[in-house]
């Protein structure tokens, strides 16, 4: 079939990554080669857990499958899902390299291949820039990176936190005590944290509290927040002041992100991993905290998960919050998303990113974003639902210029 | 399984099926000679759809209206004629019973009941259909009562336990076992393992739970003392303080519990309850989650896909190793290819089943041929897209089919006495 010129458009524009956690050049293990990148796949890893791989009591273990027959065995339950199809269409294109399914003839073939690009260290940048023209890529850290090629985003885990154990002594750790037995030390503490992060750099703060409980953060008073401090600090925490505490920072983190005008970004649907409460990353439990901070820009990662249409009914209702369609997996998933979005959310809210530890699954997973970007823009040029021009100005938008716009990149 | 020599389509066509899920009526429940009308009488899902199209009332489809003249039964018909499962059984019927007719109208019908008739004055005519016309090679029977063994595998339900601090419900368990047995919590556990050796015993597949017609499946976690207290309340008629729901919630997680120990799965009916006026929020899988979470060792095997919370459903399997997807009683075309599209990219493939969850083998029989058109159909899209190779493709639809259903249920002394 030949190219579109809009075809050619999209897969020629740059794109901004909002937000992934690639593995630095210097944490990767030379020779490169497909075991270690399998099975360092945080994604891949998942898609194990899911399918049973780990018991129950080692799924947290990092067991690797480091031979032909185990690997082999390991992948054989995972192969219809959306996410190896994607990396296995990735593979094949940037290694030159043609085969069905995977087997130890090709994994040996691919795994040559993978060394001999690690040999040159320009592989690592030329796969990012060039390969995946992605021209900023949002890094979901605040260790050290490699600044020509990503932007920092920080969290502040230890301040949300404050109410457990092992959260609180670090911050006691970093701040002192003195300055955490009140609620306007805490914020002080928190004002620090920004003016670090600002900084450094920092596109945008970033929080994944769905690990560990329901996005419904309500408005708590500074008096009750000086309670719950004063509780822990006689008796200990108990779960109820850890949740005021945390829902008390959550907001104090938002008005911060208004005042430096610096966007917050939150993972929405199911926390990654096994053994969650689905409902926790409901983003309708964001609707208060929403409402009550009506001038922070708020992005709504990974689209949900299972609460796509939430997502989008809130993006409609606020004019601050914006969508983003990390990690979001799978071409239908994604087309139904954007067919939904597309519809009922003005263009200048959506953005992408990859959310993936490796530059061979950053190519990939934006050879998939671009190829369902295609489709779902010639099919609706087709449809008569829009014109060419518009179709362009949308994969403009959702490719890079929002980004650069709401983190100010 | 081979494509060689044969196209994805036709090595579907072929495949043995699994059917994890259903009610089939006894031979012996049908009158002779059978017509159309008895037919209409007997498919419970056109009965529902009756009510739901203001049809029936509630009240016709409690007491089993009758309808055995032409006139109404086209009206009838008349109301449902677009839904998915109208289009998918006039489709079955007409291949099943070699008709030819567009819209069913009175002369048609005539025609079927005379080929109804017909097939039903052989006793091997299930069989025949199940077997022969299906591609059904095992086949889950939830339904109480005395069943073919060389056709069906039982299932057992266990929910009087769940609801048996409610006042006024038939009180089956302590017609089995007595007044004494039954007033304290550590008798009626000791009932609740009786009857899980003897469905062991009796070679049942799974564990089947349908309460969302009662209440919806939020169970907490409940202690031993918090429900000897809430049994002691119930005994009382005192249920002020949620004492049901309380032993409810104590006596699933027992359920779950036996289920591991037993090798046993539990399938939940998730999504609505069939009929109408029930209450929708009642089948959210989601309410599952805490019940899940605390049973790790306990395969859950979520009946219908969760009806409307099709997404829900595929986020739990994707979080929970021994959670199972189950896409009996999905007869819509495009809403069951959607609900793969979703499912395949996100879930393991062993962990999808099949199954049908009728009354009558001529539904079984259509629900199985828009099984396979549909299955068939998406992979084949999804081959041609170049998400899946045809090896893929293969592989996936010999363990949806049947594999899968092999590897979750207890299905091995079924085939033994098969």
């Amino acid at each position: 079939m030949p190219n579109s010129p809009l075809r050619e458009l999209i897969f020629s524009l740059p794109i901004v990554d909002c937000h992934t956690h690639m593995r630095q050049w210097s944490e990767i293990p030379q020779p490169m080669d497909a075991y270690t990148l399998f099975n360092h796949s945080g994604i891949i890893r998942s898609s194990w857990a899911s399918a049973g791989l780990f018991s129950t009591a080692d799924y947290r273990k990092f067991i690797t499958f480091m031979n032909w027959p185990s690997l082999s065995a390991a992948l054989e339950p995972i192969k219809s899902m959306a996410f190896w199809r994607i990396l296995m269409s990735g593979l094949k294109s940037l290694y030159d390299i043609d085969f069905g399914e995977l087997d130890e003839e090709s994994l040996n073939a691919l795994s040559e291949k993978m060394a001999a690009a690690y040999k040159d260290p320009k592989w690592y940048p030329n796969v990012l820039r060039e390969k995946s023209r992605l021209e900023v890529i949002c890094q979901d850290s605040r260790a050290a990176m490699d600044r020509s090629l990503f932007s920092p985003v920080w969290r502040f885990d230890n301040l949300v936190w404050f109410g457990k154990s092992g959260y609180r002594e670090k911050v006691m750790e970093k701040f002192g005590t003195d300055r955490t037995v009140t609620v306007e030390g805490l914020v002080g503490c928190l004002r620090q944290e920004f003016a670090e992060a600002l900084a450094d750099g920092a596109v945008a703060i970033k929080n994944n509290n769905t690990w560990a409980r329901a996005l419904d953060y309500q408005e708590v008073s500074e008096d009750a927040a000086a309670n719950a401090l004063a509780e822990c600090e006689v008796t200990g925490c108990s779960d109820k002041s850890v949740k005021i505490l945390c829902d008390f920072v959550m907001d104090r983190i938002a008005k911060l992100c208004a005042e430096h005008d610096i966007p917050l970004q939150l993972h929405t649907g199911p926390a990654m991993g096994l053994y969650h409460y689905i409902d926790y990353g409901n983003p309708l439990h964001l609707n208060n905290f929403i409402l009550r901070n009506l001038d922070t820009k708020i992005i709504l990662f990974h689209a949900g998960g299972p609460f796509t249409r939430e997502c989008c009914w809130l993006a409609q209702q606020f004019p601050n919050v914006y969508l983003d369609l990390c990690w979001v997996l799978g071409p239908q998933y994604m087309r139904n998303a954007l067919d939904e979005w597309i519809e009922l959310v003005p263009q200048t809210k959506l953005m992408w990113g990859t959310d993936v530890n490796h530059v061979e699954e950053a190519y990939a997973m934006s050879q998939y974003f671009r190829n369902t970007l295609c489709n779902l823009l010639e099919d609706r040029v087709k449809s008569g639902y829009m014109t060419w021009a518009a179709a362009e100005r949308f994969a403009k938008a959702i490719t890079s210029e929002n980004a650069k716009s709401v983190l100010r990149l | 399984m081979s494509t060689s020599g044969g196209s994805l389509r036709d090595a579907i066509f072929s495949l043995p099926v699994v059917d994890t899920h259903t009610h089939l009526w006894p031979y012996s429940k049908f009158p002779q000679p059978m017509t159309a009308y008895d037919f209409f009488e007997a498919c419970g899902y056109i009965r529902a759809w009756w009510t739901t199209s203001g049809f029936f009332s509630p009240e016709d489809l409690r007491q089993g209206r009758k309808v055995m003249d032409w006139p109404t039964l086209s009206a009838g018909l008349a109301s449902v004629r677009t839904v998915g499962f109208y289009r998918i059984l006039l489709n079955g019927l007409k291949n099943l019973y070699n008709l030819d007719f567009d819209e069913l109208d009175e002369g048609s019908l005539a025609e079927l009941s005379d080929k109804l008739a017909e097939a039903y004055a052989s006793p091997d005519w299930l069989r025949t259909v199940l077997k022969d016309k299906c591609g059904m090679d095992l086949i889950c029977q939830d339904l109480p009562g005395e069943i073919d063994r060389s056709l069906l595998t039982p299932t057992a339900r266990m929910d009087s336990y769940i609801m048996f601090g409610r006042k006024g419900q038939p009180d089956s368990i302590l017609a089995k076992y007595g007044e004494e047995r039954t007033s304290s919590l550590d008798g009626i556990e000791s009932c609740l393992r009786q009857d899980f050796e003897e469905a062991a015993r009796n070679g049942a597949a799974a564990i089947k739970s349908r309460i969302v017609w009662a209440r919806s499946l939020d169970y907490e976690e409940v202690s031993k003392a918090e429900a000897e207290k809430a049994l002691l309340l119930c005994r009382r008629n005192e249920d002020g303080q949620g004492a049901e729901k309380m032993l409810g919630d104590y006596m699933m997680a027992r359920i779950t519990e036996l289920c591991a120990e037993f090798g046993l799965p539990l399938q939940i009916h998730t999504g609505p309850s069939g009929g109408t006026i029930n209450t929708k929020y009642y089948g959210n899988p989601l309410e599952l989650n805490s019940l899940i979470r605390r049973n790790p060792e306990t395969k859950f095997d979520l009946l219908h896909a969760g009806g409307p919370y099709v997404s829900e459903s595929c986020h739990l399997a994707q979080q929970f190793p021994n959670v199972y997807l189950n896409l009996c009683g999905i007869f819509g075309r495009e809403w069951l290819r959607r609900i793969l599209d979703e499912w395949i990219e996100f879930v393991p493939p062993g962990r999808m089943m099949w199954g049908t969850d009728v009354n009558l083998v001529e539904e079984a029989y259509a629900a199985t041929l828009n099984f396979r058109q549909v299955l068939a159909e998406f992979l084949e899209d999804r081959v041609r897209s170049g998400y899946l190779s045809t090896v893929s493709a293969e592989e996936f639809a010999l363990g949806i089919l049947g594999e899968n259903a092999r590897q979750v249920l207890r299905l091995h002394s079924a085939r033994n006495t098969g």
